[in-house]
């Protein structure tokens, strides 16, 4: 990638920022309704410390461009500018058609970030994951790329990969503020997107719908939606006093208002059925047939419960389900997770719902398995039939986590709630 | 300083000479007539970037609506569709134009893409530019990837090299099969360069020649480290400078791979357009100064698709591809080569999508299993500690007796497991020896670096590879004893050639006599449960109890029968259970710092005497017809 004429680049850069700045404008005033306002780009780069980071793709973007006629480098701003409005309005087939175009007529950074997130608002984890992979790779110079794809890799459960690729980066770049932005978020445990992480090109979080929510909205925890689409469990203790207050809303950023329809004390959960429906993964969601074995591989995911109702991506974790505890039988979840209000699904290897986390109850040492018969006993026909179960020493069906997590991204619930 | 160049480049052109001669491949002949033209396939791809799986919906166009994209790509389908192209004319060749490796999904870069190259491999890839991202982790670690071997990580192996044992690949690491090319890249210390400067292969008798190599900004747009020792020449320059030496070869038929592309105008994308014939780009310049002997150009880089013809030196147009990216387009080229004049005469390329849809052209089910293995073993858990030990507990007999540490300990493990009504009520249970895999639990610290005595999932799953489940069965107490009997070779419908001793949980002991008769060799076997001890076989070998049952687990490979335990399918009220993994995983859960680590011999159970006992002092652990060494 030879160097570029610097007119084209002054030219394009400010161009492109334009696009990002006035994208970013009206993605915030759609996804942050919470808050409401816009974020500024970010510092970021080694060689430009006080360049924001959008315009250092723009400079990626245009030292790619070479000879690229200025027309067309415009035409590519423009169908950047168009897809990133039609993500903010989540409507990715557009969205993702103009970022297609746009990188048709360069392979640059700043496209290839929009087009992963494009992936992501779509729900296509797993192929957000893999261009992600490429796109910072091939652009070390754009901290965007690489913080995107850490953080992607982290919510899957990558969070030793996810830690790699920013200590490669720390090398390349140890004071990029974005870079130690996102270290801080993923160390945490709880990463949430919020303030200069939501700025373009990066933004790490979907465009989320926010009508409807109060300011005083806030991120509860989790829940999870059954197959039908139209009813989710949620855990009683996350139930809002006011029963007209209680939201929904998946990790495509797609929300419904909720009410309650049956409490299961006995459970700690109670079924609630969505205003509109909401999507089930592509291939449904499978309950297991049976509870799963104590040691057997796990996979939990749930949202971050924050103060603000701003979309977000859920979080997987993986691990070793417990065993039984205490007089009454309950599971132990096993897999470790930090200290949070829980309500997500977990899934077995294979994918299917084995049931729900729940924090520890009163003289328990861990968090608790809602376990899938558990839910059958209380829930019966609600649920859908169990698929068949494997004959002894039969293989046992796996689902890579990746693909655990792409359902999930619309399995698992944002609990919003307002006081 | 023109003339060292020169030089030098001879130099590099010799020494590329000579290493792919050792290297070139004639193509099967076709029974051609002499004189008449003959076609050869050329099937071309770019920037593959080690991406083993789908990387989703892709269409000839941009115009066609995303919900009637099909998915495309993934290893498994483009072999299978390279391997469709060929068996359309067996003169073929199959040729890439760079960025092969970097920049890779996880699946592939976190094995160092060992496992792009293990599936170009298989793919069928022979000749291939280096692209910029061939350099990204330096021009040592692409001839590793080259060569073949281990990677290293501070001198010893890295724990994500050399996978093959559980992707099954070859270990050592294979290395390409297929040949890096790389022209224009000139190591500084030696003057030549870094790799084979093109590659032939002979179709008909007709040698093509094939340069390969990358974009000569490649320095600016790698890190400095990865090329470091290394000068890139000007693209058109260096083919040029080559064409002479191939002439004096006999060769007139070439074809360039170069890592350099451009981008058609428009936002169409027709894979097989030429919108705006690439006005401008690097590649559409690279064309203009090319000699008129190069008659097709591979090219890449900008992860376009394009099918053009372009004007050379000469103003001839020539042809000049380019297939997407991430193994989402073939170009299938059908050039005619006139053996009279050895010349390309003809190209007729064609962009193809490499889609998943087509029940004609089903996957490679071998490196669909490549591909299986490594997403296996990109698993999150791999490395997770789930308990420790204080000691080796290998999985060889360690004693005459034959007692086995690591049996005991998934012995144990298989009876906490099952030891639950719920779960079976069982009161013991019993491992092969034959499913306790090498080499048991290691104290040490793996390559994994977990730490001393903490093992992890992957080490377990080693030790239990199999994958089987538990089964608790109601057996008496002669079952028991008789089942007990089955362990010597030829004894009860046991093979004649093999002594099988199974390990049994802590609180069960027994003693075998092998110099006593088939069916006579048990005594003294008791069962203790707390502060009780029960006697199921006395010391003269008699059955107490005979009708008593008792619950007894073992895995289903052994309740139907296997290792010769014939006895064991006469177990009645059989419930299934975990897999042997579950129940060994939730067990040491119960040895994971910080908790005590699992120590061998520290269960009450356990005291007194080991849980196998021999008559006699032989150290010797029988295994197959001799039961009694």
């Amino acid at each position: 990638m030879p160097p570029a004429g610097q007119p084209a680049f002054r030219r394009i850069s400010c161009s492109w920022l334009a696009a990002v700045l006035l994208a970013g404008a009206a993605a915030g005033a759609l996804a942050n309704g919470a808050d409401g306002h816009l974020h500024k780009s970010e510092h970021g780069g080694n060689s430009h410390p006080a360049m924001p980071e959008s315009a250092l793709a723009g400079e990626q973007a245009v030292r790619d461009a070479r000879a690229t006629p200025p027309a067309r480098l415009q035409e590519r701003a423009a169908l950047l500018q168009t897809g990133e409005a039609a993500l903010a309005r989540r409507d990715t087939v557009p969205a993702l058609n103009a970022f297609d175009r746009a990188s048709l007529i360069l392979h640059a950074a700043d496209t290839e970030i929009a087009l992963v997130r494009g992936y992501m608002q779509a729900g296509d984890y797993r192929r957000a994951l893999s261009f992600g992979a490429h796109t910072a790779g091939a652009h070390l110079d754009v901290a965007g790329g690489s913080l995107l794809y850490a953080w992607l890799l982290h919510l899957g459960g990558q969070t030793a990969v996810a830690q790699k690729v920013l200590a490669d980066m720390g090398a390349r770049s140890p004071d990029n503020p974005l870079m130690l932005a996102v270290q801080q978020q993923l160390r945490s445990g709880a990463p949430l997107a919020a303030g200069r992480l939501l700025a373009l090109p990066m933004r790490l979080a979907p465009y989320a719908e926010a009508t409807g929510l109060p300011k005083t909205a806030r991120t509860a925890g989790s829940a999870v939606l059954l197959p039908d689409g139209n009813r989710a469990l949620v855990p009683l203790r996350l139930l809002p006093r006011s029963p007209a207050t209680l939201w929904l809303r998946n990790g495509l950023g797609q929300l419904a208002r909720a009410r309650i329809e049956q409490r299961l004390p006995a459970l700690d959960l109670a079924l609630v059925r969505l205003e509109r429906p909401l999507p089930v993964a592509d291939e449904g969601l499978a309950l297991a047939a049976s509870d799963a074995f104590a040691g057997s591989v796990g996979f939990a995911v749930e949202f971050v419960s924050s103060a603000r109702a701003a979309g977000a991506w859920p979080v997987l974790r993986s691990g070793f389900l417990g065993g039984l505890q205490g007089t009454r039988g309950e599971r132990l979840l096993g897999i470790d997770m930090p200290a949070g209000p829980r309500g997500g699904p977990v899934f077995d290897a294979a994918g299917q719902l084995i049931g729900l986390a729940l924090p520890a109850g009163a003289r328990q040492t861990g968090d608790r398995l809602v376990s899938v018969s558990q839910l059958r006993q209380a829930l019966g026909a609600v649920l859908p039939a169990a698929r068949p179960v494997a004959a002894p020493g039969s293989p046992r069906p796996h689902s890579a986590a990746d693909k655990i997590y792409e359902a999930s991204l619309r399995t698992t619930l944002q609990v919003i709630t307002a006081p | 300083m023109k003339k060292n160049l020169v030089a030098g480049a001879v130099l590099a052109l010799l020494a590329g000479t000579v290493l792919v001669a050792c290297g070139s491949d004639d193509a099967p002949a076709l029974p051609a007539l002499p004189g008449v033209p003959f076609k050869v396939k050329m099937i071309g791809f770019n920037d593959y970037h080690g991406t083993l799986e789908s990387p989703g919906t892709f269409a000839e166009t941009s115009a066609v609506p995303a919900a009637s994209r099909p998915a495309v790509g993934g290893a498994d389908f483009m072999a299978a569709h390279v391997a469709n192209l060929k068996k359309q004319n067996p003169l073929n060749v199959v040729v890439g134009a760079g960025d092969s490796i970097g920049a890779s999904p996880l699946i592939s870069s976190l094995f160092f893409d060992e496992p792009a190259v293990e599936t170009l491999n298989r793919i069928g890839l022979e000749f291939n530019a280096v692209g910029n991202h061939e350099f990204d982790k330096g021009s040592a670690e692409l001839l590793r990837l080259q060569k073949g071997g281990c990677k290293l990580t501070a001198g010893v192996q890295d724990p994500n090299s050399c996978k093959g044992a559980s992707t099954g690949t070859p270990v050592p690491f294979e290395g390409a099969k297929f040949q890096w090319l790389s022209a224009n890249v000139i190591a500084t210390a030696t003057g030549k360069p870094l790799l084979p400067a093109y590659g032939i292969k002979t179709f008909n008798g007709v040698k093509v020649a094939f340069i390969g190599m990358t974009l000569k900004a490649t320095p600016t747009i790698v890190t400095p480290s990865g090329v470091a020792g290394l000068e890139f020449k000007d693209e058109a320059q260096t083919v040029n400078a080559l064409v002479p030496e191939l002439r004096a070869q006999g060769i007139e038929s070439i074809v360039v791979l170069v890592h350099e592309g451009g981008s058609q105008t428009g936002t169409l994308g027709d894979i097989n357009g030429c919108e705006g014939k690439l006005a401008g780009s690097a590649i559409a310049n690279i064309v203009k100064q090319l000699d008129n002997a190069v008659d097709l150009v591979v090219s890449g880089h900008t992860h376009a698709a394009y099918n053009c013809m372009l004007p050379n030196m000469a103003g001839r147009d020539i042809s000049v591809t380019s297939a997407s990216s991430f193994g989402r387009v073939l170009t299938d080229i059908d050039v005619t080569i006139d053996p009279a004049t050895r010349d390309i005469t003809q190209v007729a390329a064609t962009n193809r999508l490499v889609v998943r849809n087509d029940p004609a052209i089903p996957l490679d089910a071998v490196v669909a299993k490549i591909v299986a293995g490594y997403k296996a073993l990109v698993s999150p858990l791999a490395n997770s500690i789930i308990g420790a030990i204080s000691t080796d507990l290998p999985s060889s007999r360690t004693d005459g007796a034959c007692n086995m540490p690591a049996g005991d300990l998934i012995a144990d493990s298989q009876l906490a497991a099952t030891q639950p009504a719920s779960f079976g009520g069982a009161v013991m249970a019993f491992m092969n020896g034959g499913g306790v895999r090498s080499p048991g639990f290691t104290f040490a610290s793996s390559a994994a670096a977990e730490g001393n005595g903490n093992v992890t999932y992957g080490e377990a799953f080693t030790v239990q590879p199999f994958g089987n489940s538990l089964v608790t069965l109601s057996l008496t107490t002669q079952n028991v004893k008789d089942f007990l009997e089955e362990q010597f070779a030829g004894c009860l419908g046991q093979s004649a050639t093999a002594t099988r001793f199974v390990l049994p949980s802590a609180g069960f002991k027994y003693t075998w006599d092998g110099a006593k008769a088939c069916g006579a060799r048990i005594s003294n076997v008791t069962l203790r449960a707390g502060s009780s001890t029960e006697t199921l076989v006395d010391a003269a070998g008699v059955v107490q109890s005979p009708a008593k049952s008792y619950r007894v687990t073992v895995n289903n490979f052994m309740a139907d029968g296997g290792d010769g335990y014939s006895t064991l399918v006469k177990g009645t009220n059989r419930m299934g259970g975990a897999q042997d993994i579950d129940a060994l995983t939730a067990y040491l859960a119960g040895f994971k710092a910080p908790k005590a680590p699992y120590t061998l011999g520290s269960n009450m159970l356990d005291a007194a005497a080991p849980r196998i006992n021999r008559v006699g002092t032989s150290a010797t652990c029988p295994s197959g017809v001799n039961v009694n060494p």
